[in-house]
């Protein structure tokens, strides 16, 4: 046997090694094609994760500028600290280079806002940069992001190499700054990374515009306070200056008139008081114009103090009986024993009813005179008792044109009265004002001939019922009502009361319940109170801005639900929607606008709007009431004729049909309705006390829903069964309508 | 009869009253500011002082303070002529340590019932 001789095993094992070496040659080709995949598919989910951190990072850095630009911090402070969390991020952070620039009110140029790690020479040559000089003063000539690759840009005073995004920061258009951060030399251009700065961008100059008007603001604010001060003490030095030769004048001529009738020269008197009593009379259009400048410049105060009504009337009557006396009049003076005391401004209180009663002595002869006083409870929208003045006369009395102009200044009825009967013109203006201040208010009713009755309402401790206006603008205001009273209920929190009156008459009139705040803390206190169906949110305000409030609001429970509007001058739509507002609407607003946005929220929460046809209004009112408590919105028409009038123009989602009306009763109301396109969509519950016939019954029959009888039982019962079948005749709009439904 | 001081800086109103207050039997002793005010008060150690508030060198109000916080003319009553009663000048003047208040321009019977209230309290020590 030689030894390169195989024998046939052998060589069958090495068949079988060949074999196997080529099996183990293609599985490990195969574990390393699977290792390979393995790690291509570890780094695409690395490459996974590392997305999802970047955008976790990007969010989180977006969310801590949010709410970092919220804070009550100085501008240096603020930039800087938002510079710092736009340079945490990952791809900024090995440098963490770079710089906030603010635009020059001029427009020719930025300054240096804030900065991180520029070297000093640098931070000395771009203190001020011109309009398109360098690549800060090029994105700000462009207003577009700008990038420079590193290798494109040689270091400059004193920077390694380096590459640089320079981001405008815009609002509405305009230039307020720019916004620097140097990447390295290497770094590419990237969609995700400006996407992040033109957010950041975007909040710094909501910010910084937000800081500039509030600014301005304060600065318009020292101004006219400063113009006001100014023309106060104008006014009390002026009335000084003037009151001092009338002293003279009055006090010489009542000498004279001591003198001429010791001398026996009577008939130099009645000149001698002419003189007086012209004195007296510019005397008092002095007093009466610096107490009514006082007054609208708010800077008449109120001295409270405790006293005696009882004694106030009497007091008051005992300085006005010669008066009464003069023109024959009789004075009839009554105190309620319950009156009782009150807190308030007595001088000021002396002052009104002594003005009302000159008034009414003047105008009034051989007549009587009454001055009453009682105590009241609190009507709706009062807090604690008030007391009831009132001072009635037999006089001339006034027709409804001269009672329109009563309380404005120097209007009396008409230009012939002031030479007839005297007087400033300005004692019912101050007296009215007067009542305003101490929180209450002056009423009155006349008539040609019959006579004139005035009545001041005032609180009975005017300290409490002023403290809810705490602010001294509110006092010239009538205290809203702070309750709801039908229809959507809207909160509109507004500081500016123009803007308040406005959106409450206007909204009033298309149907919505408003309660107006003026200031933050109220708008808050009252959200809570009301829960309100939905809020407007002025932005700019004193003390707490509208972005605190939105933020208190969203961050409490139990308001947390309710949609918030937030109306501006400023254009920050990201900054209201990233807070959690529905709606941003810009001042000044455009009443479409805001009625599309409010009917959406409307259509969204309440179950809808009701039409109830009926004559009789109590039944109207009833039915109304109960409906609304559903939160129902409830329209109402006295007849068939009068529905279809209003379905001209408006949707009902129910009809609530009386049958027996004048005018247009309720079947021929059905008939005509069911002739119109589109009725079959509104359900119609017939309401009646009419017993049936077969024939009623045939004609209304397929067209309306149910028939509810009324009269048959009591009242709670009947507006139960009322509700009820409205409930579950109508297919409620929203969820929770739907929800209580299940629940009922 | 009893002394006033009126502290007055107008001349024509200084006359005017002082010859008013003079008819009705007062003996009346004039300063034209508060300085002479204080000085005449502590002199003449009048029954009741007639202070105007605004004057020159010393205004009434701290006129009033002065006088108030000296034991030599603490008990002497004072009455304040203020520009008018609405603006919150009776408060202030009641604060300054004045007795009583009168507005401008005076009328006379009812000044000349606050003096003769104040005159008559028995607490003023300083009457001759």
């Amino acid at each position: 046997m030689t030894s390169n001789q195989v024998s046939p095993p052998v060589e069958g094992l090495l068949a079988e090694r060949d074999q196997l070496t080529e099996e183990i040659w293609v599985s490990r080709r195969a574990a390393a094609i699977a290792a390979e995949l393995v790690v291509e598919q570890f780094e695409k989910m690395g490459e996974v994760q590392r997305r999802l951190e970047e955008k976790a990072a990007v969010e989180s850095a977006l969310n801590a500028l949010l709410q970092l630009s919220l804070e009550d911090v100085p501008q240096d402070d603020l930039l800087h600290r938002a510079l710092d969390l736009v340079l945490s991020m990952t791809w900024l952070a090995s440098r963490a280079q770079g710089a906030v620039f603010l635009a020059e009110e001029d427009g020719g140029g930025l300054v240096l806002g804030a900065q991180r790690s520029m070297p000093e020479a640098m931070q000395a040559s771009c203190s001020r940069v011109r309009l398109g000089e360098c690549l800060c003063g090029g994105a700000a000539a462009m207003r577009e992001l700008v990038f420079v690759e590193g290798a494109g840009m040689p270091g400059r005073a004193g920077t390694a190499p380096h590459g640089a995004y320079c981001v405008p920061l815009l609002s509405s258009g305009t230039l307020r700054g720019i916004l620097t951060v140097y990447v390295d030399a290497a770094h590419r251009r990237d969609s995700a990374e400006e996407g992040f700065l033109r957010a950041a961008a975007d909040i710094l100059a909501g910010v910084i515009e937000r800081r500039r008007i509030v600014e301005q603001l304060r600065q318009a604010t020292r101004a006219a306070d400063a113009a006001n001060r100014a023309k106060s003490t104008f006014l009390a030095n002026m009335s000084h200056e003037l009151r001092t030769p009338l002293n003279a004048i009055i006090g010489y001529s009542e000498m004279l008139q001591e003198d001429a009738e010791d001398a026996g020269q009577a008939e130099l008197v009645p000149d001698l008081q002419k003189i007086q009593s012209a004195g007296r009379h510019l005397l008092e259009l002095i007093n009466a114009v610096l107490d009514l400048s006082k007054v609208e410049a708010g800077r008449m105060d109120l001295y409270l103090e405790e006293f005696e009504v009882a004694g106030v009337i009497e007091d008051v009557a005992a300085v006005v009986r010669p008066l009464v006396a003069r023109n024959a009049n009789t004075l009839d003076t009554r105190c309620d024993a319950q009156a009782g005391r009150m807190i308030g401004d007595l001088t000021k209180l002396r002052q009104a009813l002594l003005n009302l009663l000159s008034n009414a002595c003047k105008f009034t002869e051989r007549g009587t005179i009454a001055l009453l006083a009682s105590r009241a409870a609190a009507r709706e929208g009062e807090s604690g008792d008030r007391l009831v003045f009132a001072v009635r006369d037999t006089g001339i009395g006034m027709t409804p044109e001269q009672l329109a102009r009563i309380f404005q200044p120097f209007t009396q009825a008409d230009a012939g009265t002031s030479r007839q009967f005297g007087g400033t013109g300005l004692g019912l203006t101050i007296t009215e004002r007067f009542c305003r201040l101490m929180g209450g208010e002056i009423s009155v009713e006349s008539a040609p001939g019959v006579g004139t009755t005035f009545t001041m309402r005032l609180p009975a401790d005017v300290s409490a019922a002023r403290q809810p206006a705490a602010r001294p603008a509110a006092l010239g205001q009538a205290p809203p009502p702070a309750s709801f009273e039908g229809g959507m209920r809207l909160l509109v929190i507004d500081d500016e009361a123009n803007a308040r009156d406005l959106m409450q008459r206007y909204l009033a009139k298309e149907g919505f319940s408003v309660v107006t705040a003026a200031s933050g803390q109220e708008g808050l206190q009252l959200a809570r109170a009301l829960h309100p169906d939905a809020i407007t949110l002025d932005v700019l305000m004193p003390g707490m801005d509208g972005w605190a409030v939105l933020r208190t609001l969203k961050a409490d429970a139990r308001v947390a639900d309710i949609p918030v509007i937030m109306l501006s001058m400023v254009d920050s739509q990201n900054l209201g929607y990233a807070l959690g507002a529905v709606e941003y609407l810009t001042k000044p607003v455009d009443r479409e606008r805001l009625l599309a946005v409010l009917d959406k929220y409307r259509r969204a929460d309440a179950p809808g709007t009701a039409l109830v046809v009926e004559d009789d209004r109590a039944v109207r009112r009833l039915v109304r009431r109960r409906l609304e408590k559903e939160r129902w919105t409830v329209a109402e028409a006295e007849n068939g004729r009068v529905a279809l009038d209003w379905l001209d123009r408006h949707r009902a989602d129910v009809i609530l049909l009386d049958l027996m009306m004048p005018e247009m009763d309720g079947f021929e109301f059905v008939e005509r309705w069911r002739a119109r396109e589109g009725w079959r969509s509104t359900p119609i519950l017939v309401v009646t006390a009419k017993e049936l016939t077969d024939e009623d019954r045939l004609r209304l029959d397929g067209y309306v829903q149910k028939i509810v009888r009324k009269g048959g039982h009591g009242h709670e019962e009947f507006m139960n069964e009322v509700r009820d079948l409205v409930r579950c005749c109508v297919r409620p709009r929203g969820a929770q309508a739907q929800a209580e439904e299940r629940k009922g | 009869m009893a002394k006033i001081l009126l502290v007055e800086d107008n001349e024509m109103n200084r006359d005017m009253l002082s010859r008013r207050l003079a008819r009705k039997g007062y003996d009346v002793v004039l300063a034209v500011d508060g300085r002479e005010g204080i000085d005449k008060a502590v002199q003449e150690n009048p029954d009741l002082i007639v202070l105007d508030m605004s004057l020159p060198v010393i205004d009434g109000w701290e006129a009033a303070r002065l006088l108030k916080a000296s034991a030599e003319t603490r008990a002497i009553p004072i009455i304040a002529l203020t520009a008018h009663a609405m603006s919150g000048d009776r408060e202030a003047a009641l604060a300054a340590g004045c007795d009583d208040y009168d507005t401008k321009p005076i009328e006379l019977p009812r000044l000349l019932d606050k003096m003769a209230f104040l005159l008559s309290r028995p607490a003023t020590p300083g009457g001759v």
